[in-house]
């Protein structure tokens, strides 16, 4: 929830007065971030266009389903 | 109903393009899968990690939705709507392939608490310049297929593709508290995985 600054500001305020002072929660914070941030890279190349092919077969399929429910 | 050059097609909106799809319009039914096809195909790469399942998921993903248009009222956004039909039917390939939807393999390292002091490694700014780093591109890779099912489903939601807890929990029939405890177990779990390479970088050898 902190990550994601979803808490009361008081609690949020309270909490980075705390983490700036500690040394474990600010390396477990720093680790979550990298975390999220090396998943979304993995992720960001991992993705693509979709494949021409994989498209037409699509379309052809859904064409077929037209045609079925017009009989 | 009028008939509408493709063209203009691509000029309506969302919600006007369901309208016509409704009353049997295929085109804007069409222009609604063009709109949308990416990011369905890029969620089952996601959640399903091969091109073959998710080329399967986007084909049965849009067939359901054709089917299953008259029954969507336009509460959510179409493609919101498009990502429930998808995670239901990605839950459903996994688990004909026997991958654990909600248990974790291992609970050891499942810990909420801060599990010690790392020294962390002189990172870049700029994470993709690690992946560069082969080994690092596969630890992600095995640390992701290890989570369940449902978590990793419900990390990419909402880490990757930017979905509320809200928006998350509607589109799995979950709580607000489950999905954002789901979320949180989901990011410990990946970073205890990737804390050997926080620790100690793949130059002084990571066991996998």
């Amino acid at each position: 929830m902190y990550l994601d600054r979803e808490l009361d500001q008081i609690l949020l305020d309270d909490l980075q007065e705390h983490i700036s002072l500690c040394e474990n929660c600010m390396a477990f914070l720093k680790t979550m971030e990298k975390t999220i941030a090396l998943s979304r890279a993995y992720y960001h190349k991992k993705c693509g266009r979709v494949p021409k092919s994989v498209s037409e077969h699509m379309f052809y399929h859904l064409r077929i389903i037209y045609k079925k429910r017009k009989i | 109903m009028e008939q509408i050059h493709t063209k203009a097609l691509a000029l309506l909106k969302e919600n006007e393009l369901v309208e016509r799809a409704k009353k049997h319009d295929h085109a804007a039914f069409e222009e609604l899968v063009k709109r949308n096809q990416a990011k369905i195909y890029n969620l089952g790469l996601k959640l399903l990690g091969n091109k073959e399942d998710a080329a399967d998921l986007l084909q049965e993903t849009f067939i359901n939705a054709y089917y299953a248009l008259p029954k969507f009222e336009g509460k959510s956004a179409f493609s919101t709507w498009l990502y429930r039909i998808a995670t239901n039917n990605a839950f459903m390939k996994m688990r004909k392939k026997k991958i654990p939807l909600v248990r974790f393999e291992s609970e050891k390292n499942d810990s909420e608490q801060p599990t010690g002091s790392f020294n962390i490694p002189d990172w870049s700014n700029d994470p993709r310049a690690h992946l560069k780093n082969e080994e690092l591109r596969m630890l992600i890779e095995r640390s992701i297929d290890a989570l369940p099912g449902k978590y990793r489903t419900i990390f990419v939601l909402h880490d990757i593709e930017g979905f509320s807890t809200e928006e998350i929990s509607k589109m799995l029939n979950l709580s607000v508290p489950a999905v954002k405890s789901r979320v949180h177990r989901s990011r410990v779990f990946l970073r205890d995985r990737l804390s050997q390479y926080f620790r100690t970088g793949f130059k002084q050898g990571v066991n996998l």
